[in-house]
């Protein structure tokens, strides 16, 4: 009963930000309330009135208007979203999160046609913009990134050139504005210089970025944008897909009003407006990511003068390109995330792997093996993330834990099989 | 209380009800719990389409492990299985042998990489949901059968080592199958009335067939069945459709006298039938043997004990030789070169002999040895007549060896 809980130390704010007071301020204000915002009594109007004052907040985070921003589950939903009605002509960055990724499968693309079939028969409009997307009919296309984790801009130019001249040339182009586990940021005001000549629409996946860091040119410019609420101290079911070019977008849930029709259903009233309460939290002062890319900066350093001095291989994830402040993304030589994680976890440290996890099958995260990490590298991952509640000693009490849980076992087990391998040497010739 | 941390233990969960009430007793005893769940096959690429039970049992255990509020991870083991035991098992086969998985899994992942990372984790113990009895002695930690005979599990364990018992707790050892469900209704946890796994857990059909063919296409290769003398009886469908001792399934019992599959012969592709009483055994030669007991190897000579040759066998009578295995090679390769659980890995051989006869000992399966309750360890039984091997001991079981004799 008594088991002393360790003091823990919440590093994965990149799975999910704690919620910042005033964002559940906000969403307990919500909770006392009845009224869905499609009624017209007054109940109704009072939670509208709820959505539309997030609206303005979220649209001044992304520079966009707030007829522009359409509410939707989370980022993985404003993923799905935006690259629905541009499927299969779409080209992506490689090592995108799986929302944008797997939009790519032959899964989706059945789905999509069978949408299509549908829509045509219900909408003249939809039928043509079906035969418009005809023109592109290749699968989407991955993109390279480089080691350093960036998004390779010559590539990109080479194969915008190439497409230009065979007619195929993508609707649109999908890029995250930041790597969810490496917190590389990727050039996208080159991107867009690239894509705006030829009339590609550039999708930005900004689920990491906004809210943690001021709209950049680029985002204010890109035909859509995904932005996710509890990255930045919103809540859990809240996020938006800012929708510059309508032509783009074709809606996945139908059936109802909300969101001026592009997506159906009643809205989560009260994340919603703890999403707009954290972001104009954000607008009113930018959170101190400088604070926080120092503590990332010791906690690296440490890490690596550990694993240095134990003898132990050690690399981090896009650390000579321009990252998150708050992320940082590295592997021990021979190192299993899974193992380490539960090391950590029963010391009280919360992180993260590299890897995509479900039922416990483990694949290796795609962005490392795009950078060129091998297999084995790549399982031993760890993402550490930081955020608005994350305290100053962390790096030392991480780094301290971090070298007991995870690099002396590494150390024991290294010394154990050579002595074996030593005992089987010797074995073989006595 | 303060300033004492509980002992840290970890409980291999498969989301069954025995590993489940482990969990739960040693968390009301006081430990530090901590459930690890592995994931051992991807469903879909091993099993075929039919199944159902991985992702449910991994659920289960997660459930439980909320229900005790315990720690609670899922390792992948997934790459370590296939590898270890997997590819074992269709290779086995393939060589004409039968193999026993749950034994590899136990040998080469439970009580292999998951104890290393148990260390790891700090643990000073790892516990299972096996009914067996771990006994410490002044001469060191026993293996022991459980209180509960009919669902002793000792056979499935014999290669357990010394230094792995040491680390090892087996808290079902002293209770009845039936104490467990009543413990875990008493513990309120969802898997009581959860029914014992049955077959394989990777082969939830049972159809090994069907599996190693997907492995294995060369598998599904038929072949003559002959009798002893060579005379070709009838034609099989795949080596792996058969299994020593067995009768069913042959479509070749003669009026009145029934035929059974006495050798399998991976290199002819060739299933040997005969009688009943040339299926009788009286000599078993044993690869890989782990021995338990206190005496050097050297001096383990018609040694007096008792023997299990299948799980659920009542031990018989018998006499134990041992001897250093010189050669690491296996014993027996398939045609593909594949080589199967029967090869062993060097370390220790020997020679069983039985007192009095008995029928359908299969290669690849295990030999396990007892005096009394206590377990002293097992072999794998070896093909009865191993080529070109150079071991003299093993060379005059060629000649002596049960199958020789009834061929000769």
């Amino acid at each position: 009963m008594t088991q002393p809980e360790p003091q823990s130390l919440y590093l994965d704010y990149n799975a999910t930000a704690p919620l910042l007071p005033s964002a559940r301020w906000a969403m307990e204000r919500v909770l006392d309330e009845i009224g869905n915002a499609s009624s017209q009594h007054r109940f109704g109007r009072r939670a509208r009135a709820q959505i539309e004052e997030a609206r303005a907040a979220v649209a001044e985070l992304a520079c966009a208007e707030p007829s522009q921003v359409t509410f939707t589950s989370g980022g993985t939903e404003a993923n799905n979203l935006a690259l629905w009605g541009s499927f299969p002509s779409i080209w992506i960055s490689s090592g995108e999160h799986e929302s944008v990724a797997q939009m790519a499968t032959q899964e989706t693309r059945g789905l999509q046609k069978a949408l299509q079939q549908e829509s045509q028969q219900e909408s003249q409009q939809e039928s043509q913009q079906d035969g418009q997307s005809g023109a592109g009919q290749a699968a989407p296309y991955f993109l390279p990134i480089t080691p350093a984790g960036v998004l390779c801009l010559d590539s990109l130019a080479d194969l915008l050139k190439q497409a230009e001249a065979t007619g195929t040339v993508p609707r649109l182009v999908s890029v995250q504005a930041a790597n969810n586990e490496t917190g590389v940021l990727q050039p996208l005001e080159e991107i867009l210089s690239l894509l705006e000549p030829l009339g590609v629409a550039l999708h930005i996946d900004a689920a990491q970025y906004l809210g943690r860091l001021p709209c950049s040119e680029a985002i204010a410019r890109a035909s859509l944008v995904s932005i996710s609420g509890h990255k930045f101290g919103g809540a859990q079911g809240a996020g938006a897909l800012i929708i510059r070019d309508p032509e783009l977008f074709v809606p996945i849930l139908r059936g109802g009003g909300q969101e001026s029709r592009r997506r159906a259903g009643t809205e989560n009233v009260a994340a919603i407006a703890a999403f707009g309460a954290a972001a104009a939290e954000s607008l009113n002062g930018w959170p101190n990511y400088s604070r926080l890319a120092n503590l990332r900066d010791d906690l690296e350093r440490r890490c690596v003068a550990a694993a240095a001095e134990a003898g132990i291989g050690f690399k981090i994830a896009g650390a000579e390109s321009p990252r998150l402040a708050n992320t940082s993304c590295f592997a021990l030589d021979g190192g299993e995330a899974t193992l380490h994680l539960a090391a950590l976890d029963l010391a009280g440290v919360a992180v993260s792997s590299g890897s995509a996890c479900s039922s416990g099958r483990v694949a290796p995260s795609g962005v490392l093996l795009a950078m060129g990490w091998s297999e084995s590298e790549a399982r031993g991952a760890l993402r550490v993330s930081f955020g608005w509640a994350t305290a100053d000693d962390t790096p030392v009490r991480f780094a301290e834990i971090w070298r007991e849980t995870c690099l002396a076992p590494l150390v024991r087990r290294k010394v154990v099989r050579s002595a074996r391998a030593e005992a089987t040497a010797q074995g073989a010739t006595a | 209380m303060i300033g004492t941390a509980p002992e840290r233990v970890v409980v291999a969960m498969s989301g069954g009800v025995d590993s489940s009430v482990t969990a739960a007793l040693l968390k009301r005893a006081g430990k530090e719990v901590i459930g690890i769940t592995l994931r051992l096959y991807d469903s879909p690429q091993v099993v075929g389409s039919r199944t159902c039970c991985a992702g449910r049992d991994i659920g289960d255990a997660r459930r439980v492990a909320e229900r005790l509020g315990i720690a609670h991870y899922i390792f992948d083991y997934a790459e370590r299985f296939r590898e270890n035991v997997i590819d074992d098992f269709a290779d086995t086969y393939l060589a004409g042998a039968t193999p026993v998985p749950c034994i590899r899994c136990n040998e080469r992942v439970k009580f292999a990489d998951l104890l290393e990372h148990a260390r790891e984790l700090g643990a000073t113990s790892m516990a299972t949901g096996h009914y067996v009895r771990r006994v410490e002695t002044s001469n060191g930690v026993e293996l022991h059968r459980p209180r509960d005979d009919n669902r002793d599990q000792t056979w499935f364990l014999f290669t357990t080592t010394r230094e792995q018992l040491a680390f090892l707790r087996f808290p079902l050892g002293d209770l009845e199958k039936s104490e467990v469900r009543a413990l875990a209704e008493e513990f309120g946890l969802v898997v009581a009335d959860k029914p014992d796994s049955q077959d394989i857990c990777f082969v939830p059909d049972g159809d090994y067939a069907g599996l190693i063919k997907r492995l294995r296409p060369e598998a599904g290769q038929g072949g003559e069945i002959v009798d002893q003398q060579g005379v070709v009886l009838g034609r099989h469908k795949g080596l792996v459709h058969y299994t020593v001792g067995q009768r069913r399934g042959l479509g070749l019992d003669r009026a009145g006298k029934p035929l059974y599959v006495l050798k399998l012969e991976p290199e002819t592709c060739r299933v040997v039938v005969g009688s009943r009483e040339a299926l009788l055994a009286r000599e078993v030669p044993l690869h890989g043997v782990n021995w338990l007991g206190e005496q050097p190897i050297a001096q383990v000579r018609a040694m007096p004990l008792s023997v299990r040759l299948r799980s659920s066998q009542e031990p018989i009578r018998a006499h134990l030789t041992l001897h250093p295995q010189a050669s690491e090679k296996p014993a027996l390769r398939s045609p593909t070169g594949a080589t199967g659980g029967i090869g062993g890995t060097g370390g220790i051989g020997g020679i069983l002999r039985l007192d009095e006869p008995t029928e359908a000992v299969a290669p690849g399966q295990a030999a396990v040895f007892y005096q009394g309750t206590r377990v002293l360890g097992g072999g794998w039984i070896a093909p009865p007549a191993p080529p070109a091997t150079k071991e003299p001991e093993l060379a005059r079981s060629e000649t002596d060896s049960p199958l020789a004799r009834a061929m000769g």
